[in-house]
């Protein structure tokens, strides 16, 4: 990590740096459209990266979607909510755009990375998409290997 | 994270059917016959699952569902365990060494769903065997995380919104949601005299994500969000006609359920809660933070915390008494 810190040019300690990444406004929105702009421009970027990587990809598309206001206090900063082929519904992957201070932009890429794709959305929107198989292998989830394969 | 209606959702009325039992052959039926009744088996079990769950039939598009919200009166819960107990003792009854591997998995995986959920019956999990992440308790059925509170409104915003059909399911819902309420209600009744409470800061904005639910101007309120912006395709004087019985709904039936719910929640669950001594058992931690559930987080002093649950009281008393939020009528403008 200090190799890290040192290649970036910041003079000062760890504990200065970590205080640099969680205070300085270059980090950080000031508009929540912004912010929900730049997990668009995230997802947009790593979308046809899939295509070196996986040589099955879901029929089902997934969206950048703002948490409603009456829960984004409590909310987590990201989170992922599985589509429905059959009700043709996407899979919507939610940010949070309450406290933009609390959403450096620095986790924006590992945490989309995670939620939608190859994370949450390409794993469960392909179990929807199994083929022959019984309907709780499409929809269950167990935890190990959803948390697991989003890593 | 992952959420889906699956864990989110918990909710009333569900028309349960009888599953027909199926005979499985313990010997002498070829492979390709007792996957054929395995497969039957499942395919049975969920249909019996979505039905008795329609904000998760919503959530994976599975037909017919959307009128409804969970059962969860004492007699829908026990026609859940019920389902739960005899979905298991069916698949025990299949052989499992006579299904070709990959039945097996099939086999092992859905004996580990039901397995836990009936395990966790103990602490007051919901029989739902298809989890995520946490399985939902029924005596702790609300936290700032989830519950009707989010469940509601999240799973009015997940059903399709096309068609006058697809309007009428959501004012269906809507119509229903004062039992669900009412259910949720004895649900957390049920949980104190249990002495089951959540970890306080899992309480510590839940009476403010009810209160937003029903804000002054109701058509700011995420339950109507569906009726904001109708599509284009259903003509205007149906369109007029869909605002105006959902209007009528929140203000009659939907917000002063919900006001109920907050006055409940507030008095009972956040504010008046009683000491309930820590139990020593590891294995009991589900039963949560055994303190008082002030409206403060874990680090601040009792002194603030007291001071909060004072002002929490007091907003509870001005709410009760009409000063402040109350449902006399729509008020705000459609965009």
């Amino acid at each position: 990590m200090d190799k890290v810190i040192a290649s970036t040019g910041f003079k000062g300690s760890f504990h200065d740096f970590t205080e640099f990444l969680r205070a300085d406004p270059r980090f950080f929105y000031d508009q929540a459209d912004d912010l929900v702009n730049g997990y668009r421009i995230i997802a947009k970027k790593i979308d046809p990266e899939l295509a070196h990587l996986f040589g099955k990809l879901p029929r089902l598309p997934y969206g950048v979607c703002v948490i409603p206001e009456f829960k984004a206090p409590s909310q987590t900063t990201a989170y992922y909510q599985a589509g429905a082929p059959a009700a043709g519904r996407p899979g919507c992957y939610f940010v949070n755009t309450y406290n933009l201070r609390a959403r450096p932009k620095w986790e924006m890429e590992a945490l989309s990375l995670h939620e939608s794709v190859p994370g949450h959305h390409l794993q469960i929107s392909l179990a929807q998409e199994l083929e022959g198989q019984p309907e709780f292998r499409k929809h269950a989830g167990y935890s190990a290997f959803v948390e697991g394969w989003a890593l | 994270m992952i959420r889906t209606l699956l864990m989110l959702a918990f909710s009333a009325g569900s028309a349960l059917f009888v599953m027909p039992l199926l005979a499985f052959a313990q010997t002498s039926s070829s492979p390709v016959e007792v996957t054929g009744k395995f497969r039957e088996y499942l395919d049975e079990d969920w249909k019996r699952w979505m039905q008795e769950y329609p904000e998760a039939a919503t959530s994976a598009g599975f037909p017919g569902q959307n009128r409804r919200w969970s059962d969860v009166s004492r007699e829908g819960i026990e026609a859940k365990i019920h389902h739960l107990h005899e979905s298991l003792a069916k698949l025990k009854s299949i052989s499992r060494d006579e299904l070709p591997a990959g039945e097996q998995l099939n086999y092992d995986l859905y004996r580990e769903l039901l397995e836990t959920a009936e395990e966790g019956l103990q602490y007051g999990d919901d029989p739902m065997p298809f989890r995520h992440v946490v399985p939902f308790n029924m005596w702790m059925p609300m936290t700032q995380m989830g519950g009707i509170q989010q469940g509601i409104p999240s799973t009015l915003a997940t059903m399709p919104h096309q068609t006058v059909a697809d309007y009428e399911d959501i004012l269906a819902r809507l119509e229903a949601v004062p039992k669900n309420v009412e259910q949720n209600i004895t649900l957390l009744q049920e949980g104190l005299r249990k002495g089951y409470t959540p970890p306080k800061l899992m309480l510590r904005d839940l009476p403010k994500q009810i209160a937003d639910l029903i804000p002054d101007d109701a058509w700011k309120s995420a339950l109507l969000a569906p009726f904001v912006d109708l599509p284009v395709g259903i003509p205007d004087r149906r369109r007029k006609s869909l605002r105006d019985r959902a209007s009528k709904l929140y203000v009659g039936l939907v917000a002063p359920a919900f006001q109920k719910l907050y006055d409940y929640v507030c008095a009972n669950l956040c504010a008046g809660v009683p000491r309930i001594h820590c139990r020593d058992s590891a294995a009991q931690w589900r039963r949560g933070v055994c303190v008082p559930c002030a409206l403060a987080n874990d680090y601040e002093s009792d002194a603030t915390a007291d001071s909060r649950n004072r002002s929490l009281r007091s907003e509870a008393n001005s709410r009760g008494n009409g000063q402040s939020h109350r449902f006399d009528g729509i008020q705000g403008q459609l965009p």
